[in-house]
C-alpha cells in the first residue's frame, strides 16, 4: 500500500520535473521564464485589478509565471519610468491608462522616461466610461441640455469635484466647458472617493465620476445621472444618455492597456497583443469585466498605437484651452 | 426584533467555521507582519491583499478585516516596544507606551492596548450595528469649512501633547506642517518642495518619516547611552495589570471608545484624530496629570481604545456609503470590487449576510485578537530581553525592508534616513517629535479644506463661522487653546525634565 | 554684554528661524495669492513666517530665561554615522545585489555601532535575518526584489 503511493508520488514528481524541464529545450520561444508586469498604481485600485486579472490569465495560456509588481507614486509616472528602463526582452511589460500615457506627455514638464520614445502598445484592456451626477437638491436640471442652459444663466457660481488636477475626471469637467461655454468653479480633491462624498452631501453640486462607484450612488438615488462619457450607452446605467447626444463626438473614458518597453521585438508585442485579444474576447471574461461596468476592449498594437495618439492630441488640446498648469 | 434577526443573520455566515478560520488566519498574518517594525496596516494589507482573491466575497472581507485588525495591534505592539508607531493614530501610544516599557512595564501596557481595544471595538460594534445610516448620516453634514475647523481643533489639542516648552511644541507643529505641504499642490496641481524628484510628487511618506524620526533616532539616542541603557531599562515587573492599574484605565478607556467612536465615522484621518484628542483630554482631566509623558497608564489606554473604536466606526461610510474613508477602507473596495460587490449605499439591502456577517465578525475578529495577543505579551516582553546590541541591527533591517515595502522603492528608505538625521538633531536640541508628526499628518488636510472652503465660497471666509458645527468646533478650538496658554504664562514649565 | 543662558535653545530657535527661511527661498517661485485667493505658496509661506516669529520667541527666551540644569551631552560619532548611512547603503545597493547580500552587509555593519559587538553574533545573525527576510519578504509576501541581483556573479537574477 505505502509503496505504492510513493511509487504515485515519484511519478507525479517526474512529470512535474519533465513539464518543468519542458521549456527549456525550446528558450528561444517567448516566453521562457517569468514575466514581470508592472502596475504604476496602488494595489487594489482599478488599472491594478485589470493588470491582475489579464496576468492570470498569461500565466495559464503561456504557461510561464506573469507576476504583478505595483509601482504606484506621481500618477503613474515612476512605475512607468522603470518600465521604460528594464531589459525590451518581453520579460518586463506593463499596464498604463488615459491618465499615465495620453495625459501626463502633456501635463507634465519632464517625464521619468523618452515622451519621443513613449512605449510599445500591446493591447486596449478595457474602457471605463464616466458619468456625470449631480446632486438633486443642488441642481434640479434633468438632462445635459438644461445643465447647460442654467449653468450659462449663473457663469461661475456652480462647482464641480475631481479627484484632482490634470485627472481624466477633471479633464472631462474642461472638455465640457470649452466645449460649450459654460464657466463652474473646479474643486479637486486627493482621489474620487472624498470627491464623490461631497456630491452625495451637497457640498459640490456635481462632478463626472467613473461608472462603477457612481452607479451605486445612483441606483439609491443620492445624485441624479445626467449622461454617460461613452460613445455608447454603458450597460449598468442603460437609461442614461450619452453626452455625444448633446456635445457631438464628447468622450471621456478612463481607459486601462498593456505595454512594452521601447524597442521589444515585435514579435513579442504581436504574441502579447494577440493573447491578451484573445483573454478579453473570452465570454468568462467578458462577462466578469462587464458586471464591473468596465467595457472590455481587446486591439492590436497599431489601432492602440493610433487610439493613444488621438487621445494625447484630445487632452493635449483640452489642457491648453482650459489654462491647466503644468506640472 | 429587527436587530436581533439581522445579528442572527450575520452570525449564521460569520460563525461559519469556514469563516471563523479565515478570520483566525487574518489576525494571524496581520499581526504576525505587522509586528515587524515599519510595517503599519496599509502596507500589512497591500502585500496580504492577493492571499484573498481566491476566497469567496464573505470570507475575503472577513479575512481583510481580520488582517486590519491584526496589523493595528502589531503596530502599537512596536510603538510599545521599540518606539515605532506603524502607522498615524499610533504615535500617541508611543509617548506613554515606550516609557512604560523602558520603566520594565511593557507587559501591562499591551495588556492595556488589548483590553482597551477589545472593550472599545465591542462597543463600536454595538453602535455600528444598531446607528450606522444616522452616524452616516453625521459623516455627511461635515464639509470642507467643517473639516477645516475640526483639524484647527486637533491642531490645538495637539500643543497639549508636549510636555516641554510651549514655543517649542509649537515650533515643531509648525514645521510639521510646513513639512506637509512637499508635493503636488492638490488645489493647482503646482508641485511645491520637490526639485523635479517624481517621488517626491505625492509628497513625503508618514511611515518613512515616523520610523525615521522616532524609530532609528531612538536607536541613535540608546547607542548614545549604552552603558546606562541596560539601567534605564528596569526589570520586567509582572505582565498583568494591577488593581490599581485597572481601576486608572477605566476613565481612560470609556472616554477614548466614546470619543474614536464618534470620530471615526468621519473620513480622512476621524480615527487618528481621536487617538490623540483623547491623549490630550486625559492629559487636562487625569490626576496623574505630571506621569504624562513619563508612562502613564492612561496615556496608552485612552488612544489605544479611541484608535480601536475608530477604526471600527471608521467602517460605517464604506457599509452605508459605499465610500472608503482611509486608504486602508479603499484597499477593502478595491477588494470587493474584485469580488464582484461594487461598494454602496444599498449594500445593506442587497447584500444583508454581507453586511450582517462582516459586522459580527468584527466582534468575533477583535476576540480573536486578544485572545490570540493576550498570551503573546510574555512573548513579545521576552524579546526586550534580547541583547540590544543583536535587537538594534535586526530592528534597522526590518525598518529598512518596511520602508521599500511602501512604495516597493528604495526612495523611501532614503527618506527613513533623512528623517533619522533630522530627528537625532532635533533631539540634540530638545524638540519633541510627537507634535512634529501630527502637525505633519493634519497639515494637508487642513489646507486643503481652508482652500477648498474658499474656494466653494467664492472667497467668502464668513463659510467657517456661517455653519453652526463649524462654528461650534471653532469656538470648542479657543476654549481649548486658553486652557493650553494658561498655565503656560504662569508656570515656570519643566524644560529640562523631558527626556 | 548679552549671555545665552540656554545655548541649546539658542541654537534650536535659530536652527527653526534658518529653516523658515530656506522654505521661503524654495518657494520663491509659487504664487503666494492672498488670504481670499490662496495660491499654492500661500500656505508654506504663512507657515514659515509663524516658525520665524516662534524661532526668534525660542532664541530671546534663550537669553532671558535660565536653563533648568542640563545633562551632560553623550557624542557617539561612529554610531551616527552607521546608523544613518547604513540605511542609505540598504538603498543603494538593493537593486544590484538583491535582498539576502544587501541584508547582510547592513547587519554586520550596523552592528558594529554598539559597542558590544561581536563579530560572530553580528555574522551570525546576518546570516539569520538575511534568510528569514528572503524566506518572508519575496518568498512569502511577493516583494518585488530578488533574493540575490545582477552584481551576484553566477546566482544574481535580473
Amino acid at each position: 500500500m505505502n509503496f505504492k503511493r510513493v511509487m504515485t508520488l515519484a511519478a507525479v514528481a517526474a512529470a512535474l520535473v519533465a513539464a518543468g524541464g519542458g521549456p527549456g529545450r525550446a528558450a528561444d520561444v517567448y516566453p521562457s521564464k517569468t514575466v514581470t508586469v508592472v502596475v504604476p498604481f496602488a494595489a487594489g485600485g482599478n488599472t491594478d485589478t485589470f493588470g491582475r486579472l489579464v496576468a492570470e490569465q498569461l500565466d495559464k495560456r503561456l504557461g510561464q509565471r506573469f507576476i504583478v509588481e505595483n509601482k504606484p507614486g506621481a500618477g503613474g509616472n515612476i512605475g512607468l519610468g522603470d518600465l521604460a528602463r528594464s531589459k525590451p526582452d518581453g520579460y518586463t511589460i506593463g499596464m498604463g491608462t488615459v491618465s499615465s500615457n495620453a495625459i501626463n506627455q502633456t501635463l507634465y514638464k519632464t517625464l521619468p522616461y523618452s515622451k519621443e520614445k513613449g512605449f510599445e502598445p500591446i493591447s486596449l484592456i478595457a474602457s471605463l466610461p464616466n458619468v456625470l451626477v449631480v446632486n438633486p437638491d443642488k441642481i434640479k436640471a434633468t438632462t445635459v441640455e438644461e445643465l447647460i442652459a442654467f449653468l450659462k444663466s449663473e457663469p461661475g457660481k456652480h462647482t464641480y469635484a475631481s479627484s484632482g488636477v490634470g485627472t481624466s475626471i477633471h479633464l472631462a469637467g474642461e472638455l465640457m466647458a470649452t466645449k460649450t461655454g459654460i464657466k463652474m468653479t473646479h474643486v479637486p480633491y486627493k482621489g474620487s472617493s472624498q470627491a464623490i462624498l461631497d456630491v452625495v452631501a451637497g457640498h459640490v453640486d456635481m462632478m463626472f465620476d467613473n461608472i462603477p462607484t457612481a452607479a451605486q450612488q445612483v441606483k439609491a438615488g443620492k445624485v441624479r445621472a445626467l449622461a454617460v462619457t461613452s460613445l455608447g450607452k454603458a450597460t449598468l446605467l442603460p437609461d442614461v444618455p450619452t453626452m455625444a447626444s448633446v456635445i457631438p463626438g464628447f468622450e471621456a473614458t478612463s481607459w486601462h492597456g498593456l505595454f512594452a518597453p521601447p524597442g521589444t521585438p515585435p514579435e513579442i508585442v504581436e504574441k502579447l497583443s494577440k493573447e491578451v485579444q484573445a483573454i478579453i474576447a473570452d465570454p468568462a471574461m467578458k462577462a466578469k469585466l462587464e458586471a464591473m461596468g468596465v467595457t472590455p476592449v481587446g486591439s492590436t498594437s497599431t489601432e492602440f498605437k493610433d487610439f493613444i495618439a488621438k487621445e494625447t492630441a484630445k487632452w493635449a488640446g483640452v489642457i491648453q484651452a482650459a489654462n491647466v498648469p503644468l506640472q | 426584533m429587527d436587530l436581533f434577526s439581522n445579528l442572527m443573520l450575520g452570525a449564521s455566515t460569520a460563525f461559519l467555521p469556514m469563516n471563523l478560520l479565515y478570520g483566525f488566519i487574518g489576525c494571524l498574518l496581520g499581526t504576525a507582519i505587522g509586528v515587524l517594525p515599519g510595517l503599519g496596516p496599509t502596507a500589512t494589507i497591500a502585500m496580504l491583499l492577493p492571499i484573498t482573491f481566491g476566497l469567496p466575497p464573505e470570507s475575503a472581507l472577513i479575512m481583510l478585516a481580520g488582517i486590519f485588525y491584526g496589523a493595528q495591534y502589531g503596530g502599537s505592539t512596536t510603538a510599545i516596544l521599540i518606539n515605532l508607531p506603524g502607522e498615524s493614530s499610533s504615535v500617541v501610544t508611543a509617548i506613554d507606551g515606550y516609557q512604560m516599557a523602558r520603566n520594565g512595564r511593557a507587559g501591562a501596557a499591551l495588556a492595556t492596548a488589548a483590553l482597551g481595544s477589545f472593550f472599545a471595538g465591542t462597543v463600536a460594534t454595538i453602535l455600528l450595528a444598531m446607528a450606522a445610516p444616522p452616524l452616516a448620516a453625521v459623516a455627511l453634514k461635515f464639509g470642507p469649512a467643517e473639516y477645516f475647523s475640526l483639524m484647527v481643533l486637533g491642531l490645538v489639542a495637539s500643543v497639549a501633547l508636549a510636555s516641554g516648552s510651549l514655543p517649542k511644541a509649537m515650533a515643531m507643529i509648525v514645521f510639521g506642517l510646513m513639512l506637509g505641504t512637499v508635493g503636488t499642490d492638490v488645489e493647482s496641481g503646482t508641485p511645491r518642495y520637490v526639485f523635479d524628484i517624481p517621488e517626491l510628487y505625492d509628497g513625503l511618506n508618514f511611515v518613512a518619516v515616523s520610523m525615521g524620526i522616532f524609530g532609528i533616532c531612538e536607536i541613535l539616542r540608546n547607542l548614545e547611552n549604552e552603558q546606562e541603557r541596560s539601567v534605564s531599562v528596569k526589570r520586567v515587573t509582572g505582565l498583568m495589570l494591577t488593581k490599581d492599574d485597572v481601576k486608572r484605565i477605566v476613565g481612560p478607556v470609556l472616554r477614548g471608545t466614546a470619543l474614536g467612536s464618534f470620530l471615526g465615522v468621519l473620513p480622512g484621518g476621524g480615527a487618528m484624530l481621536a487617538s490623540f484628542a483623547s491623549y490630550a483630554m486625559e492629559k487636562r482631566l487625569s490626576p496623574n496629570r505630571a506621569q504624562f509623558g513619563k508612562g502613564a497608564i492612561e496615556g496608552v489606554a485612552a488612544p489605544e481604545s479611541a484608535n480601536n473604536a475608530g477604526a471600527q466606526t471608521s467602517f460605517i461610510p464604506m457599509l452605508t456609503l459605499g465610500i472608503p474613508g482611509n486608504p486602508v477602507m479603499a484597499l477593502m473596495v478595491g477588494a470587493m470590487i474584485l469580488q464582484g460587490i461594487t461598494p454602496g449605499p444599498n449594500v445593506i439591502s442587497d447584500e444583508p449576510a454581507l453586511f450582517w456577517g462582516m459586522i459580527v465578525s468584527m466582534w468575533s475578529g477583535n476576540l480573536m485578537l486578544v485572545i490570540l495577543n493576550l498570551p503573546l505579551i510574555g512573548l513579545w516582553v521576552r524579546m526586550l530581553t534580547v541583547p540590544y546590541h543583536l535587537l538594534f541591527p535586526a530592528i534597522i533591517g526590518f525598518c529598512c525592508i518596511g520602508a521599500y515595502s511602501i512604495n516597493n522603492s528604495v526612495f523611501d528608505v532614503f527618506v527613513m534616513a533623512g528623517f533619522s538625521f533630522v530627528g537625532f538633531a532635533l533631539s540634540k536640541l530638545r524638540f519633541e517629535p510627537a507634535p512634529l508628526l501630527l502637525g505633519f499628518i493634519l497639515g494637508p488636510m487642513l489646507e486643503e479644506n481652508l482652500r477648498r472652503a474658499m474656494l466653494i465660497s467664492q472667497g467668502d471666509p464668513t463659510i467657517f463661522v456661517r455653519s453652526p458645527l463649524s462654528l461650534s468646533l471653532l469656538v470648542f478650538a479657543v476654549v481649548v487653546l486658553v486652557l493650553v496658554l494658561a498655565p503656560g504664562i504662569s508656570r515656570k514649565r519643566d524644560e529640562a525634565f523631558t527626556e | 554684554m548679552l549671555k545665552i543662558r540656554n545655548s541649546r535653545d539658542f541654537i534650536g530657535g535659530l536652527t527653526m528661524i534658518c529653516v523658515a527661511l530656506l522654505f521661503i527661498w524654495f518657494a520663491r517661485d509659487l504664487t503666494v495669492g492672498n488670504s481670499f485667493q490662496m495660491g499654492p505658496g500661500y500656505f508654506p509661506v504663512v507657515l514659515s513666517l509663524l516658525l520665524i516669529a516662534l524661532g526668534a520667541l525660542i532664541t530671546v527666551q534663550s537669553i532671558v530665561v535660565e536653563a533648568d540644569g542640563s545633562e551632560p551631552e553623550t557624542w557617539n560619532a561612529k554610531a551616527f554615522v552607521l546608523v544613518v548611512l547604513g540605511p542609505v547603503g540598504f538603498g543603494l545597493a538593493l537593486a544590484g545585489l538583491g535582498l539576502a547580500p544587501t541584508m547582510f552587509l547592513l547587519i554586520v555593519g550596523v552592528a558594529t555601532a554598539s559597542r558590544y559587538a561581536n563579530w560572530r553574533h553580528s555574522i551570525l545573525l546576518g546570516l539569520f535575518l538575511s534568510v528569514c527576510s528572503v524566506l518572508l519578504f519575496t518568498r512569502l509576501l511577493s516583494l518585488p526584489v530578488a533574493p540575490f541581483g545582477p552584481w551576484v556573479p553566477l546566482i544574481g537574477s535580473v
